[in-house]
């Protein structure tokens, strides 16, 4: 009996205090709100209604030059001071990760909301100095070469749209090729345009 | 391929001097044979006196490589720099102020001002499932006297499929790699080391690992001070 009471005590405690630890944690973010890391307008991983967020889409198809679509995925970190991911990715072609060395794979194509990432967001260091990069025009939109051409960026009112790969000149073309691609199922898009002073198209 | 000429932005800017100089010899070899006389002898022998001071500042890759020859494996998230930030004194200060005292890991290198380097140290915090720099000290002091190094941290797990070490996926906390990172600033934020800044370089790409999980930084840097 008294072992009972012990249990049915302790599991009490335990109510009591996750109770009162979600309710000391701060709501997550369903509307846009202000990223802490960026300064800029970031988007919430879910909505009101408890419904996915999205972002803008865009694919070259289900394969390019070889490298089929091997994976697709959507990556939205909680919002955190020093900073967080919000992009959906789409991969092609794989590659032969070993133990504890990783691998990038042939071509991933990135779409993040505009105003999460654009060409204002980058610094190189805390003097300010600029990340390195090309200003391109890309199918008449603008855009930019980083990375010694292994990662090319396309800015769009909506989204910006970063290709990483191997191959500098495939990436590029690639980047010619992009065509929007409908909403995850059953999940919400909210507009979130590029800020004033970056560029978009 | 970071390579920074401060505060410019052409085509030019992002030259290696050895490059640049080599331009400019183009130009002043074109100009000599098609007659282009004294002026142009004279406007280019100012731009090679004009290039010469801007020697290049910082230099990184953005990722660390398997080889020379290799392809990318960690994202570059971390970066000491100071009077006193050369490689052995940032393993010091990574170790003394993370408690992180193992040394074993595979080798790896990175691209510092044109050229493949070395990994210099690494520090984690066990053998198994485990937090894990790399440090790299890039080639030259910047134009401001200052050593810096930088570093992959991350959160890594060994498991028995690979079997071996795989930086931890994706998840709503970020990756291992941002958990690394994030293990190293709360570690280090408030001591002797000043804060220097959280930049976004947005090296994001997925990184396949050896359970067939993928895992990205989130692109921030952190920058700390090393000075003591």
């Amino acid at each position: 009996m008294k072992a009972m009471l012990s249990i049915i005590l302790s599991a009490v405690g335990v109510l009591i205090v996750t109770v009162a630890v979600q309710a000391q944690a701060p709501a997550p973010a369903n509307t846009p709100f202000v990223d802490e890391a960026s300064g800029q307008t970031a988007l919430p991983c879910m909505d009101a209604s408890g419904k996915d967020v999205d972002v803008p889409r865009y694919s070259v198809g289900s394969s390019f030059e070889g490298h089929k679509l091997t994976k697709s995925f959507r990556r939205c970190d909680r919002p955190d001071p020093m900073g967080r991911a919000n992009f959906a990715s789409e991969i092609y072609g794989s590659c032969d990760a070993k133990p504890g060395k990783g691998c990038a794979p042939p071509m991933e194509i990135q779409t993040f909301p505009a105003c999460e990432r654009n060409s204002n967001s980058y610094t190189l260091n805390p003097e300010g100095d600029p990340l390195p990069r090309e200003n391109v025009k890309i199918a008449g939109l603008p855009g930019a070469i980083f990375e010694g051409g292994h990662r090319v960026e396309v800015y769009m009112h909506n989204a910006t749209v970063v290709i990483f790969g191997e191959n500098p000149a495939q990436i590029r073309r690639a980047a010619t090729q992009l065509r929007k691609v409908a909403k995850a199922s059953g999940a919400v898009e909210m507009p979130c345009a590029a800020p004033a002073g970056a560029v978009a198209g | 391929m970071l390579s920074l000429k401060r505060k410019a932005d052409s085509a030019d800017a992002w030259m290696m001097p050895s490059e640049r100089s080599r331009n400019v010899l183009d130009r002043l070899y074109s100009g000599l044979t098609s007659g282009g006389g004294v002026m142009l002898l004279t406007a280019t022998l100012l731009m090679l006196l004009m290039a010469a001071p801007a020697r290049a500042d910082f230099s990184s890759s953005e990722y660390t490589y398997g080889d020379c020859g290799g392809s990318r494996v960690d994202p570059i998230n971390f970066v000491w720099y100071g009077a006193t930030a050369w490689a052995s004194n940032s393993a010091l200060h990574t170790e003394h102020h993370t408690g992180w005292s193992n040394t074993s890991g595979s080798s790896q290198v990175f691209f510092t001002h044109g050229s493949c380097r070395a990994m210099n140290a690494q520090r984690a915090s066990g053998t198994y499932s485990r937090f894990h720099i790399r440090l790299f000290q890039t080639a030259h002091l910047d134009d401001k006297g200052r050593y810096e190094t930088v570093g992959d941290a991350h959160h890594e797990d060994w498991v028995l499929s690979c079997p071996g070490h795989a930086v931890d996926a994706n998840g709503a906390n970020g990756s291992g790699f941002d958990q690394g990172k994030l293990e190293m600033f709360s570690r280090i934020y408030g001591s002797h080391h000043y804060y220097g800044a959280n930049v976004y370089w947005g090296n994001t790409i997925s990184m396949r690992q050896c359970d067939g999980d993928y895992a990205g930084s989130n692109g921030y840097v952190i920058w700390f001070g090393n000075n003591v």
